[in-house]
């Protein structure tokens, strides 16, 4: 899947950080979309989904001095979307409980709009579904790996870890969706013999 | 099809059916920042934005109508530019009262085996029959608070821990102490969510054997004390009883971090803006309560919110007790409000 076009944003980057505002427009129509769904995928709420795009949008502004052209822009702002992710994922308080002294039920997902609900019927593959039960740092690298179809160099490079803990994480991940939707006992799918057959 | 390629195959369907939704174009922060960016590098000052007046009890709060489609469903709301918190009737929710019992007992008897300021997570299969919004993750938390009876402890506890909680002079209120009780508030973390896989498979056991198919673990307490969930926050609850004996709580917790808070109420229950002397706050009945120590089944409470510049309280003065009226609940609410903006 072709992502982002480094040599393309590179000329609007530049603009960008002079303080162009067209410019900025510009970066974010043509990143927009693959920072919402990788927020989608990473996030534990869809409900939230805009809120933390917006959060990635204001932390790439006020990173952007530190931003350097030699190294790839998609693996920068994958970075700034899973730290963001996170962060959203820390601050927010929320979901599910059920308070002894608040004497109300909290539920996980609030009441969707019709609209949203819409969204909601419109949810993914089982597969997709077992990797939101995933640990969220194994959550990420499948995320990056399956729907942005990055290297290990560049999810390292975005998660700020060494390659082979990628490949860790990746192969624990999948570990435990194979586990989870018992695929293991088929022969015909899976990591035959615990051979990782992740793509180059 | 090997799982990687299935996983390519499922994330490229699956994104050609999500849309940016409302995050197609950059949200006012997003523009104000890069505004605040630009105007850097031009050398120009920002303009000031004006901050909202932080008053020591500044309440800001929003009443919902709503919602297209769903001429039933209401949507109560107060909020300021840090917390959140809406009242609203589960589009689906199921008050089935054989559920709601199997619930309610589930968490009874969890609550039961846990020690002081302990926390844990359930699992059953009924969590999700009974609220379908949790039927893919149907966990929930229950604690148990620590409790003291004396008021002079209370206070002193208050005082030193919580300052944000101590409370207003309410003679004449015609209050009696009961008891405090200081409550972990339960957030459903990352690490409570991986157990689900694990709880199912407990959960499944325990029905083979005809048992009660539901699990649960106790929440581990890391080295410092506290859980590892994230942003815990601490409930402060002081009891009391009215004229009539009838139990009266005052709540007050303090949110330091962004909080969006659903609170889900029962068809049955009312829900309702009301003003304290200028203070927007909300006033919830809910029939249909299903806490772990409910004796009534109901709950009431009047809830607001104080900003503050480094936090949010969230104060609530609620009762289980049938005989406690709404106005008597406002009475109070209002003798707080006077008292801590004196």
């Amino acid at each position: 899947m072709s992502v982002m076009n480094d040599n393309e944003l590179h000329p609007w980057l530049r603009r960008m950080m002079d303080g162009d505002p067209a410019a900025f427009r510009e970066v974010y129509a043509a990143t927009q979309p693959f920072v919402y769904r990788t927020v989608y995928y990473l996030s534990g709420n869809k409900d939230d989904v805009s809120d933390i795009v917006s959060e990635v949008y204001i932390a790439l502004i006020q990173s952007l001095p530190s931003y350097r052209f030699e190294q790839s822009f998609r693996s920068w702002l994958n970075g700034i979307t899973v730290r963001q992710v996170s962060n959203w994922r820390r601050k927010l308080w929320r979901i599910m409980r059920l308070n002894q002294r608040n004497r109300l039920l909290t539920v996980d997902m609030p009441a969707s709009l019709p609209g949203e609900r819409l969204f909601e019927a419109e949810r993914d593959s089982e597969l997709l579904q077992q990797v939101e039960c995933l640990p969220a740092k194994l959550r990420e690298v499948i995320v990056l790996r399956y729907y942005q179809e990055c290297s290990y160099e560049e999810i390292a490079e975005a998660l700020n870890v060494p390659e082979g803990t990628v490949k860790s994480r990746l192969h624990s991940a999948i570990a435990k969706l194979r586990s989870q939707i018992k695929i293991g006992e088929h022969s015909a799918i899976g990591l035959e013999g615990g051979a990782e057959h992740v793509h180059s | 099809m090997s799982i990687h390629d299935r996983l390519t195959e499922a994330y490229r369907q699956s994104a050609s059916r999500i849309g940016p939704g409302q995050a197609a174009n950059p949200d006012a922060r997003v523009l104000a920042e890069f505004e605040k960016y630009a105007a850097g590098k031009r050398g120009i000052r920002p303009k000031i934005r004006w901050k909202p007046q932080l008053l020591q009890l500044a309440v800001v709060a929003v009443l919902i109508g709503v919602l297209s489609g769903f001429a039933h469903y209401v949507s109560v709301r107060i909020h300021d530019e840090r917390v959140s918190i809406r009242y609203e009737e589960g589009i689906h929710q199921a008050m089935d009262a054989s559920l709601q019992a199997e619930v309610q007992s589930l968490m009874q008897q969890v609550r039961s085996q846990l020690a002081e300021s302990e926390s844990a997570v359930i699992y059953s299969p009924s969590i999700g029959q009974l609220f379908p919004e949790l039927v893919k993750m149907p966990l929930i938390s229950v604690s148990k608070p620590a409790v003291t009876s004396d008021w002079t402890l209370w206070r002193k506890m208050l005082a030193q821990e919580a300052p944000f909680a101590e409370l207003p002079d309410l003679s004449g209120s015609g209050l009696s102490f009961d008891g405090g009780e200081r409550e972990r508030l339960m957030v459903l973390s990352e690490e409570d969510r991986s157990l689900l896989p694990e709880l199912q498979r407990e959960a499944k056991e325990r029905a083979d054997e005809g048992k009660l198919p539901a699990a649960w673990r106790i929440r581990p307490v890391n080295s410092a004390g506290g859980e590892s969930a994230p942003e815990l926050s601490l409930q402060y609850t002081s009891i009391f009883r009215d004229a009539a004996r009838n139990q009266v709580e005052i709540g007050v917790r303090r949110v330091s971090e962004r909080a969006d808070v659903l609170l889900s109420v029962g068809r049955s229950a009312s829900r309702e803006s009301t003003n304290l002397d200028g203070a927007e706050a909300v006033y919830v009945k809910n029939e249909h309560y299903i806490g772990a120590d409910s004796v009534t089944g109901q709950y009431q409470m009047v809830q607001w919110l104080s900003t503050q510049p480094d936090s949010t309280l969230v104060y609530s003065v609620g009762s289980e007790s049938l005989a406690v009226t709404k106005d008597e609940l406002v009475r109070i609410a209002r003798q707080m409000i006077s008292g801590l903006n004196p």
